[in-house]
């Protein structure tokens, strides 16, 4: 038996986050690798594991990421119009499109400056990663070499973005973090940029809305700043997992085209989600929630990205037996989205501004569903349910 | 909350030795109630004696040791390490029954006690938060299991499916509780439990007596915690963990379109079925075990007779 380190590399702070959820999804997955626990290291986080011997860890965890990646990764290279694909072959580049466990990421949109194609290639090599090429993840590395001094930019610590290619509007000019782990002709990819797409992927919840003036994205996803026990560890892991899994059951709802939501009517319906995790990062004070809210505005065909960081402090406003009794009804809560979309615009509205009276009023709208005698009964049933755990 | 069940509990320990106090089920004659500690050993030793079940779990752990390490191993061993791990899931399975206001409630002091009141914390999730607040019994676990033969990765999944097994083993009887929830999350099992968060899980030092007691007369190598002292959790921190339970080998892996399980691997196949089989087997041994509890019918329970019926 031997204790062995498994590490995240260092880009960003919400980088090295996702890459440790990635890391455990590894591991659980793992035939050989048992779970310890996690220790800060510096920038990073360690993940302890305990195995056989470290030869037989290095060769499970390739077989691992080949099993792993495979049902969730799906790659395409698109070329969206006949002028683009004409452009794109003379750049000899493609936009490139990657989906991990059903969510679809456009590498352009969210990554820019040609580090999406080491995004998608980092990807795509985790169909043929090799033994000694997972080699990366036992050892430390730190991506970002920039420092504060004068006349250089900025260490990318104080950036809340998503990932070590996501620089593209940020005030750092053309210096992004050199996020190469192997480089093997031309093709440029890193294991720890696979790993921490994974952990995208698996361990977090994500949205994505579409409008005509651009895109949406938003995130959630846990995190931990001590040290942690194998308890702790597993909570951690399986917030993510139950995050991803909301992902999976509430993702349809934004492809019904009958969709009358507002904006704050889909703060309104991600709020229980926001809340229940919330609420456990508070019992667990060592875990903790990281929310993102990606804008991509439509600018002349170019998308201008804005990140901003999400605070929870409007879903903290949704009260306790709401918040349950919305999720416990989460499969029946599409009726009442489809049928009664006012009460998530007015629970929205109420969540924004905390203002008590839109609360009551999102409560009259539920309570005049139930003699409304042209809903369903399912719609009927969730809100005399909610109605019942309103008070708070 | 309550105001405070560890007052009303020191009052009772001056009045009864260690092993007298802890009862297992609430009864109306408290003087011919079952303890725990004969409840714990019960089980364990019934558990030993389903000789026909022993069989099915050890060959699901050769399945699962196959499916992860690809070795085989000899039955007699397999059906060895099944013992073990059975005896182990039979004798914490109702460890939980030792928290303080599981106690005042077979002693029909926790409605005095407070009004508002009117559920305890569920033993079952109170036995898994003992088991994850002491988690040196873990490694201790994992431990034995890799010295008997077991592959460490084997070790580490039988211990979730020991867990699992621990938190199901009741669950089956409040299953009208979580049936009505379609996501299963620390808030809506509270919902559903009709429980506070806050709810706080005490169990006091003198449990280890209990621990202590029933391992002697078992003449077993379970493992105990190393520290002695007495163990606190929040409710809401064990609902965590029920929640990484139940997600584990299952919520993650249902299909929101079909509504059914949709297994990746095959190894997570075999421990889900391990779990599965280790929760009946608990199950069944629980009930016998039970059987001594009084003659009347109220106190009987209905799984209880039908199990007698089908396996006594």
């Amino acid at each position: 038996m031997k204790h062995i380190e498994l590490y995240t590399h260092y880009v960003t702070p919400t980088f090295t986050k996702l890459n440790l959820l990635g890391l455990l999804h590894l591991v659980q997955q793992s035939k050989v690798a048992v779970l310890e626990g996690i220790k800060l290291a510096r920038y990073g986080y360690a993940v302890n594991v305990l195995a056989t011997s470290e030869d037989e860890l290095r060769k499970d965890l390739a077989e691992t990421i080949i099993n792993v990646f495979k049902p969730v990764l799906r790659l395409e290279e698109v070329a969206e119009t006949k002028t683009e694909k004409r452009k794109a072959r003379g750049k000899r580049e493609a936009r490139h499109v990657a989906e991990i466990d059903g969510f679809s990421i456009d590498t352009q949109f969210l990554y820019s400056g040609g580090k999406e194609t080491a995004l998608f290639k980092s990807m795509k090599h985790t169909s043929e990663i090799s033994e000694h090429e997972v080699e990366h993840i036992f050892k430390q590395v730190v991506h970002d070499k920039r420092t504060s001094r004068k006349g250089s930019s900025p260490s990318l610590l104080l950036a809340p973005d998503l990932g070590k290619f996501s620089s593209s509007s940020i005030p750092y000019g053309q210096s992004y973090p050199d996020i190469v782990d192997a480089k093997e002709g031309k093709d440029e990819w890193s294991v720890c940029t696979a790993v921490a797409m994974l952990g995208l992927g698996v361990g977090s919840f994500k949205l994505h809305i579409t409008s005509d003036r651009g895109s949406t994205y938003f995130f959630a996803f846990p995190s931990i700043n001590t040290n942690a026990g194998y308890s702790t560890t597993r909570i951690l892991y399986g917030v993510g997992r139950r995050l991803s899994a909301m992902y999976r059951h509430i993702k349809d709802f934004r492809r019904d085209e009958r969709f009358e939501l507002s904006t704050a009517g889909i703060l309104a319906l991600i709020s229980p989600i926001v809340k229940d995790v919330a609420v456990s990062s508070q019992v667990l004070s060592t875990v903790g929630l990281n929310l993102f809210d990606v804008e991509l505005e439509r600018k002349g065909g170019q998308y201008v990205r804005q990140v901003a960081s999400v605070s929870a402090t409007y879903a903290t406003r949704l009260p306790n037996g709401l918040t349950s009794a919305m999720l416990a009804m989460l499969r029946s809560l599409r009726s009442l989205v489809v049928e009664v979309p006012e009460f998530f615009n007015a629970l929205g509205e109420y969540l924004l501004s905390g203002d008590d009276t839109l609360y009551i009023e999102a409560l009259r709208i539920l309570a005049s569903v139930t003699s409304d005698r042209q809903l369903s009964d399912t719609t009927k049933r969730v809100a005399k349910f909610l109605l019942s755990n309103a008070q708070r | 909350m309550c105001p405070n069940p560890r007052e009303k509990f020191e009052e009772l320990k001056k009045q009864f030795t260690p092993s007298e106090l802890y009862l297992s089920y609430k009864t109306p004659s408290l003087d011919k109630a079952e303890k725990l500690v004969d409840h714990l050993y019960q089980t364990a030793e019934t558990i030993t004696r389903l000789d026909d079940h022993i069989h099915i779990a050890s060959r699901l752990l050769r399945r699962l040791e196959k499916a992860v390490s690809g070795r085989d191993f000899d039955i007699e061993r397999a059906k060895r390490i099944a013992n073990k791990i059975l005896v182990f899931v039979a004798f914490y399975h109702d460890i939980g029954k030792a928290e303080v206001q599981y106690q005042l409630y077979a002693r029909h002091e926790f409605e005095e006690l407070c009004r508002e009141c009117t559920r305890t914390p569920p033993h079952n999730y109170s036995s898994v938060a003992f088991l994850t607040k002491v988690d040196d019994i873990r490694e201790k676990f994992i431990g034995t299991l890799h010295e008997e033969g077991l592959s460490l990765k084997v070790a580490d999944l039988t211990y979730v499916a020991c867990l699992t097994a621990i938190a199901m083993h009741h669950e089956y009887f409040d299953y009208k509780d979580i049936a009505f929830l379609d996501f299963l999350t620390p808030l809506t099992l509270s919902l559903a439990k009709e429980l506070s968060p806050d709810t706080m899980l005490v169990f006091d030092d003198t449990y280890i007596v209990v621990l202590d007691e029933a391992v002697k007369r078992l003449r077993a190598d379970v493992p105990l915690p190393r520290s002695r002292g007495s163990v606190t959790a929040t409710l809401s921190e064990v609902l965590e963990h029920i929640a990484v339970i139940h997600y584990e080998f299952g919520a993650t892996l249902v299909n929101p379109e079909s509504l059914s399980l949709e297994h990746r691997s095959d190894y997570v196949r075999a421990t889900s079925s391990l779990a599965e089989a280790l929760t009946w087997i608990l199950t069944i041994a629980d009930n016998l075990a039970a059987r001594t509890r009084g003659s009347s019918d109220p106190e009987r329970s209905f799984f209880a007779s039908l199990i007698e019926r089908y396996y006594g």
